[in-house]
């Protein structure tokens, strides 16, 4: 039986369980298991594109969703997680377009929660809430770039793979975002 | 910013995680449940509006001829024309229910087929 693997950030397997197993009997133990390890990411990410909790929500499911029905594909995947960050990008944008509401979501989207792991206290907490308003305030390019270097971990060339753009316009995005946040978190 | 103060500033946003999704989602996936957003729920109520107006076209085509708004029938034809050419009052009744009828088929279908999938 699967076992489900629970989600650690900066490691991403390397195994793919899916292969062509979803549409046998096993298939919902492996979509269990694949929700375990990445669910936790993907919806962060779904987050950081979109307004609300709510429409992150519905972005995750659709991912889901768009796994199953993709599953032969899945097995010739190399890089499963730009794959799974790529599917969730593009069910934001089709998210955010469908409604035609680009332009407000943009302002107002970003909406991450952060928490220091472990015990955290009130101190913890308002640096949480700071980092958290100060992600708002950047341009959702940067943003995403950002959110991708720090909490995902991914190399530039990846972040370049994943939002369509070359390395060295993720990077140079990248600079700008953190340059901003070390202003609006005051960081001398 | 030079590599040890960008490093630091690194370190100190790391310092927290992202939130993990609600509880409930994990089971909203897993059950591959069907939720009808924003769209889905406006196509129901645009077929529902339909329904009940190809009825009361209906109900109009039903009714005895003495309870019948006939007097659109002794209107010259000229006048009908400057509303989009579709002739006398029974066929304009027509028209609009044909059009109402292949609407609401169309959005059964599509609802239908959300369902389903």
């Amino acid at each position: 039986m699967t076992q489900y693997g629970t989600t650690t950030y900066g490691a991403w397997p390397r195994e793919v369980y899916l292969s062509r197993s979803v549409t046998q009997d096993n298939g919902a133990d492996v979509l269990a298991a694949l929700y375990g390890r990445y669910a936790k990411r993907l919806y962060a990410y779904a987050c950081v594109l979109v307004k609300s909790r709510n429409d992150a929500e519905d972005v995750v499911q659709e991912c889901f969703a768009r796994i199953v029905s993709r599953t032969g594909r899945l097995s010739a995947v190399d890089d499963l997680e730009s794959y799974l960050l790529k599917i969730v990008r593009n069910e934001a944008f089709r998210f955010r377009s469908r409604w035609l509401r680009w332009r407000t979501q943009n302002e107002a989207a970003g909406a991450v929660r952060l928490a220091r792991s472990g015990v955290e206290d009130r101190a913890d907490a308002e640096e949480a809430e700071r980092i958290e308003y100060a992600m708002t305030k950047l341009n959702p390019d940067q943003r995403e770039v950002v959110y991708l270097k720090i909490w995902e971990h991914l190399t530039f060339a990846q972040i370049g793979g994943i939002v369509g753009v070359s390395q060295n316009t993720a990077a140079s995005r990248y600079r700008y975002g953190i340059e901003k946040l070390r202003e609006l978190l005051d960081d001398g | 910013m030079d590599d040890r103060k960008l490093e630091k500033f690194e370190q100190r946003l790391r310092s927290f995680q992202p939130e993990g999704p609600p509880v409930h989602l994990r089971a909203r996936v897993l059950s591959g449940e069907y939720r009808a957003n924003g769209l889905h729920v406006l196509l129901r109520v645009a077929a529902v509006i339909l329904l009940l107006l190809a009825v009361a076209w209906n109900s109009v085509l039903d009714a005895p001829s003495h309870m019948r708004d006939d007097s659109a029938s002794r209107t010259p034809l000229s006048e009908y024309q400057a509303y989009g050419k579709l002739g006398t009052f029974p066929s304009r009744i027509q028209f609009s229910y044909q059009i109402g009828s292949g609407l609401i088929g169309t959005v059964r279908e599509y609802v239908n087929m959300e369902v389903i999938r």
